[in-house]
């Protein structure tokens, strides 16, 4: 009663899957509130004050504050936008005065990459290991399958085919008999 | 008192289990079913000090005063330190009390050690409050009033969020009790699994509904039109959510298969580990958030506790590592249980990140000395993909049988639900939707809700050929298989979350513009008309109410009242949002401070899809209740093997 058991091909399809995966994750990257139009500095203002904590709130950002200091720090936003500076230059100007503290997120460079680069390894080494699992379970169920040696089955196996006997050959054989000749 | 009771509760319990009596277990479960009354009994004098002002207690004193409405009482009982752990204890002896009471059979064996876990965690909470955070301590002299409670908490939403959410918080101990007091007792097959599950979905379900109704209180009142901002507080709610969203599907697989029960073990002690953490977070924990309860140096016994539970808990799971082997094994890698590892996967590295993110500047503090912050931003970018795939995931795995399938069924079932999300996406590249993070979000949205439509026509259909009228058949499917249509429908939950958040999140429009009395502002197709303002002058605040008019495309759509209130006491401002909500967007108007004249910049916004978030709540809620709806049982053989 044994067979092979066929490896299903199984690349094409995954490796469909993974580049949507990979698209998932490259729009990940890019999906903060970006402008459409960057002459809409109304959107772009918004944007940066999304970017920046407020000093002396617990834990909100420009944009939630209500406080005095983050409605200051907003109004020099417009004004250096309307002077023609950069969202770059402008978190630059905050971080100087307050430190890189004041970015509500860590740059993505030097030593702040750290942050940034941890959870896509840690998802990949779990992913490694998820597949480790499941290749090492599958195994463990192969060999007890095909292992000569592993008794279960047979047991089971041979009440079985009396059944199959009894039930084919109905008046031949009672189930004293079927049984008789499983536990043998 | 309790604490006696409590401990008198541990040793009968557990003396009785080995040494036979019957009757000294049973001594020991009742002082369990004690305990709630007797922290009944304090939180009504507790409450009953704040409805007689009794100010001479140290505790009333800081959360009230003469003025405050009366109604809010019950907020001032938990909106402190001292009175929240009399809350949370109480409802950890409610809770302990039914889940002792309401155990099935299966469990007989291992009770006494489940109650004992139980009454351990409840002697830690009852401890720290007599020891270190005495609610009724009293005051040095006694004040003729009292300091009045934090403005914003007078709003609804915190009637019943803190309530709910700490709950939800210490119901983790309950599935985590028993699983744990199973393990001691040498009963981890699978006797705790249809209890561990119960609890489990129970415990996720007050969570997650306590989370949304936060998110709901930040969206109406505090005045910036956002609902989540992965704050250190909100992420210490969110964690064990997470986890235990994990538990209960893998939790699924030991039930049907008796697989994974290690690793079930490691999730249920995770799960409550992090709700631990949450509570160290929450209590003057080291990261700033507007939601602390004041600082207070009680964070770092939660966070021993919190340390020692765990090396006590894998001590004893590594010491019973041998009794857990699956009795099953996996048979391919295209099964439901394979499915099932890839979900827990994807949310502990969910769990996992938040968690990054939260401590990483503590991290970066100690070493290096340097300050950094982790806000929204970073945990959108990171956890935003991964919410993705999830959904993926979601729309997928339902469609896999158990044991084993083939690539060709797979994709046959998800054939339809492929069309779905296609034609959604057409639709929406059509209508001018082309950011391509809230498109894949919404294909992905579409792809699971087309395959849950799928299988409940298709059910429904089948059921109706044999005779059924279209709503008997619909609510006889349900009923014939009430763990899965429950999982639809929770399913369904989610994706209305990701609706009410891909949409405001992208496609939110926000304007700050200063007003006089009879301005007239035009965002997109709405217009609004600043009639004018009131002030009215309260003992404990001065409120500020704003007459908007509201128009839509010429036509008049209503007249709205967003209010902002001054509480000279604590310096600080609350608002209440006039929101305009329909099944597309909410239009959203906060005023900010209103000067004599009635200049006042007004804070007005267009949130999209913003409904269907609150939407996913009472889904959430009916989700839970179909789920765990019991079976009529019908005795036969079956019963008694």
């Amino acid at each position: 009663m044994s067979q092979v058991i066929n490896r299903p091909t199984i690349k094409l399809p995954y490796k469909i899957l993974l580049s949507f995966l990979v698209l998932v994750i490259v729009s990940g990257c890019n999906n903060q509130r970006t402008t459409e139009n960057i002459e809409d500095l109304n959107i772009l203002a918004q944007d940066i004050d999304g970017k920046l904590m407020c000093p002396v709130c617990p834990s909100e950002t420009l944009d939630q504050s209500q406080t005095l200091i983050a409605k200051q720090m907003r109004g020099i936003i417009r004004e250096k936008l309307n002077q023609g500076e950069n969202t770059e230059d402008i978190l630059n100007y905050f971080v100087d005065r307050y430190g890189v503290q004041i970015l509500a997120e860590p740059p993505k460079s030097g030593s702040y990459l750290l942050i940034w680069i941890i959870p896509p390894i840690g998802l990949v080494l779990g992913s490694v290991v998820l597949v480790v699992t499941i290749v090492s379970m599958r195994k463990k169920s192969f060999e007890d399958f095909n292992d000569p040696a592993s008794d279960n089955m047979d047991k089971y196996l041979l009440k079985v085919d009396g059944f199959i006997d009894k039930s084919i050959n109905k008046s031949q054989i009672t189930d004293q008999q079927a049984d008789e000749r499983a536990t043998k | 008192m309790t604490l006696v009771i409590a401990l008198y509760s541990i040793l009968a319990s557990l003396s009785g289990h080995y040494y036979k009596s019957n009757q000294l277990t049973k001594s020991g479960l009742n002082a369990t079913y004690l305990t709630p009354i007797l922290l009944g009994i304090s939180t009504a004098s507790l409450v009953t000090a704040f409805v007689t002002n009794n100010f001479g207690i140290q505790y009333v004193a800081e959360h009230s005063n003469l003025s405050m409405e009366k109604q809010y009482i019950w907020v001032a009982f938990y909106a402190g330190n001292e009175g929240s752990l009399l809350f949370i204890a109480f409802a950890l002896a409610v809770l302990s009390a039914i889940a002792i009471f309401f155990s099935p059979s299966q469990n007989e064996h291992s009770i006494p050690h489940i109650n004992s876990v139980l009454m351990i965690i409840l002697i830690f909470f009852v401890g720290v409050m007599i020891f270190l955070a005495n609610p009724f301590a009293l005051s040095q002299t006694i004040p003729p009033d009292g300091k009045g409670i934090n403005p914003l908490l007078t709003h609804p939403g915190m009637f019943i969020h803190p309530p709910v959410l700490m709950t939800g918080l210490i119901s983790f101990s309950v599935p985590f009790s028993i699983a744990m007091g199973s393990l001691l007792a040498g009963k981890i097959e699978d006797q705790w699994v249809d209890s561990g599950r119960l609890w489990g979905i129970i415990c996720w379900g007050m969570l997650g509904i306590g989370l949304l109704l936060g998110s709901w209180w930040a969206y109406t009142i505090l005045g910036w039109g956002g609902y989540w901002a992965w704050d250190p507080v909100e992420n210490a709610g969110f964690m064990p959510w997470i986890v235990m969203t994990a538990f209960i599907h893998s939790i699924m697989v030991q039930k049907r298969r008796g697989m994974f029960r290690m690793w079930n073990m490691v999730l249920i002690i995770l799960a409550f580990a992090f709700a631990q953490f949450g509570m160290f977070i929450n209590r003057g924990g080291p990261v700033p958030s507007v939601h602390s309860f004041g600082a207070s140096t009680l964070g770092w016994i939660f966070l021993m506790f919190m340390i020692v539970t765990v090396l006590i808990s894998f001590a004893i799971f590594f010491i019973r590592y041998n009794a857990m082997k699956s009795s099953s094994k996996l048979e391919s890698a295209l099964s439901r249980e394979a499915s099932f590892l890839v979900n827990n996967l994807l949310f502990l590295t969910v769990a996992f990140v938040t968690l990054w993110g939260v401590i990483y500047p503590l991290i970066s503090e100690l070493t290096q000395g340097q300050t950094i912050t982790v806000g929204q931003p970073f945990y959108n970018q990171v956890n935003g993909p991964i919410f993705l795939m999830i959904i993926l995931l979601m729309g997928i795995a339902p469609f896999l049988p158990w044991r084993h399938t083939t690539l060709a069924n797979i994709l046959k079932s998800i054939y339809v639900p492929i069309l779905g999300a296609s034609s959604m996406t057409l639709l929406l590249i059509i209508s001018g939707v082309t950011k391509i993070f809230p498109l894949i979000a919404f294909a992905l949205c579409a792809f699971v809700i087309t395959g849950i439509l799928k299988e409940w026509i298709r059910g429904t259909l089948v059921r109706r050929k044999r005779g059924e009228n279209t709503i008997t058949a619909f609510t006889r499917l349900i009923a014939g298989n009430k763990p899965r249509y429950g999982g639809y429908v929770a399913h369904l939950a989610v994706i209305f979350l990701c609706l009410g958040v891909a949409g405001s999140s992208f496609y939110g429009v926000q304007e700050d513009v200063p007003m006089v009395p009879g301005e007239k502002f035009s965002l997109e197709e709405y217009t609004i008309e600043y009639v004018g303002f009131e002030n009215i002058k309260n003992p404990d605040r001065t409120q500020t109410k704003a007459e908007i008019r509201v128009m839509k495309n010429g036509e008049f759509l209503g007249t709205y009242f967003p209010r902002r209130d001054f509480y000279p006491n604590f310096n600080m401002a609350s608002t209440q949002a006039a929101i305009r909500s329909t099944f597309i967007e909410d239009l959203y108007i906060i005023p900010g401070e209103v000067l004599e004249d009635g200049n006042a910049i007004f804070r007005v916004l267009i949130n999209p899809l913003v409904i269907w978030m609150w939407i996913a709540g009472p889904v959430l809620i009916l989700a839970v209740l179909i789920t765990l709806w019991p079976e009529k049982r019908r005795i036969d053989n079956s019963d008694f093997t």
